[in-house]
């Protein structure tokens, strides 16, 4: 995962909570949020690595894993 | 017209039997905001779009039928050799009874894909602004869907859709950018 | 037919015709991009040469190409298992 593409806040936690509280709270802001047109001659991966992360280029790549707990 | 093509956008591995895993990938086969909504939502608002990004939808729209054979054959591997028992413990004894080992256009909770799903306004910006809408809420998907799935290889072919919803969805941006771009031309001729 | 080599060589092909998918879509957006446009270009022609080299071996991939006489004599059919969702 790549940190720049995450945000994050901690939300209210009551102490009639049911469940072990998550103390911060996770979510997604995927690179085409700051990009909205994409400027021309970015990198590009080998045509082998763009099949792999699922684009042509690493700027939109922000990976996923589970490892991640977003949520 | 289409022509069909004997091979598969990306190289899915499907390794183990994994019946509940191949309920919860149907959210993204026959789910609201899973691809055959998206091809079809695409494929059909493309009619009624200035024609500088009928392109994009046509296009992104033919690619969502490559993910739904991607999630076809996750979905086909997953279940093809399991017992009526293992795709009971599942939670897919109603699909079995209804539907046997075929696959279905239904979501993970077992309800059949609807157009309701999806819309077409006709107004080139509202069209687009559901259009990344579905892209994100796709994306968001996926994430719920690889966070509950142990199975590495499956999540290899979830990541890589994953991030085709990120590349659709800045396609999407760009078309509205470039309608942006057409305010006032009436004036300049 | 070694299954890996064939594996391997589709592979290719989809490496191949994912630069062309992505660059399809960003020139649809980019129309002035000159770099791009002759990128897209080569990029058809290098995932039509390694789609050749695959069906000259295994057989066409869709019906856009014609059956090379190997892939005849080696018996091969349109209508013929694996599907790509049975491989």
């Amino acid at each position: 995962m790549d940190d720049t593409f995450r945000g994050s806040y901690e939300p209210y936690i009551s102490p009639c909570d049911p469940c072990p509280p998550v103390l911060v709270k996770t979510f997604s802001l995927p690179p085409q949020l700051f990009m909205n047109f994409q400027p021309a001659s970015l990198p590009q991966f080998s045509p082998a690595e763009a099949l792999q992360h699922g684009s042509l280029w690493p700027a939109l790549v922000d990976g996923y894993s589970k490892r991640e707990g977003i949520s | 017209m289409w022509v069909y093509e004997k091979k598969l956008l990306y190289p899915v591995e499907v390794k183990e039997c994994n019946p509940k895993l191949a309920r919860y990938i149907a959210e993204q086969y026959g789910g609201a905001d899973g691809e055959l909504a998206a091809a079809l939502r695409y494929m059909n608002q493309r009619y009624t779009v200035p024609d500088k990004v009928i392109g994009v939808l046509n296009d992104i729209a033919t690619e969502e039928f490559s993910h739904l054979e991607m999630l076809a054959t996750m979905i086909y591997k997953l279940t093809k050799d399991a017992t009526p028992e293992q795709l009971e413990e599942a939670g897919l004894g109603p699909h079995y009874v209804n539907h046997g080992h075929a696959l279905f256009y239904e979501n993970a909770s077992g309800v059949p894909f609807t157009t309701t799903y999806i819309q077409a306004k006709g107004d080139p910006i509202a069209d687009l602004y559901e259009d990344i809408a579905a892209e994100e809420k796709a994306r968001a998907t996926y994430q719920w869907i690889i966070d509950v799935s142990d199975d590495a290889w499956i999540n290899d072919s979830l990541k890589f859709l994953r991030e085709r919803e990120n590349v659709h969805s800045l396609r999407f941006r760009e078309a509205v950018e470039i309608l942006k771009d057409e305010r006032d031309r009436k004036k300049i001729f | 037919m070694d299954a890996t080599e064939r594996r391997d060589m589709l592979k290719n092909v989809q490496q191949a015709d994912f630069v062309v998918v992505e660059l399809t879509l960003y020139t649809n957006t980019h129309p002035d991009d000159q770099e791009a446009l002759t990128q897209w270009r080569l990029a058809i022609k290098e995932a039509a040469s390694l789609r050749k080299m695959y069906e000259k071996r295994f057989g066409p991939l869709s019906l856009h190409s014609i059956p090379s006489e190997q892939a005849i004599d080696t018996g091969w059919r349109w209508n013929q298992a694996p599907w790509p969702w049975q491989m």
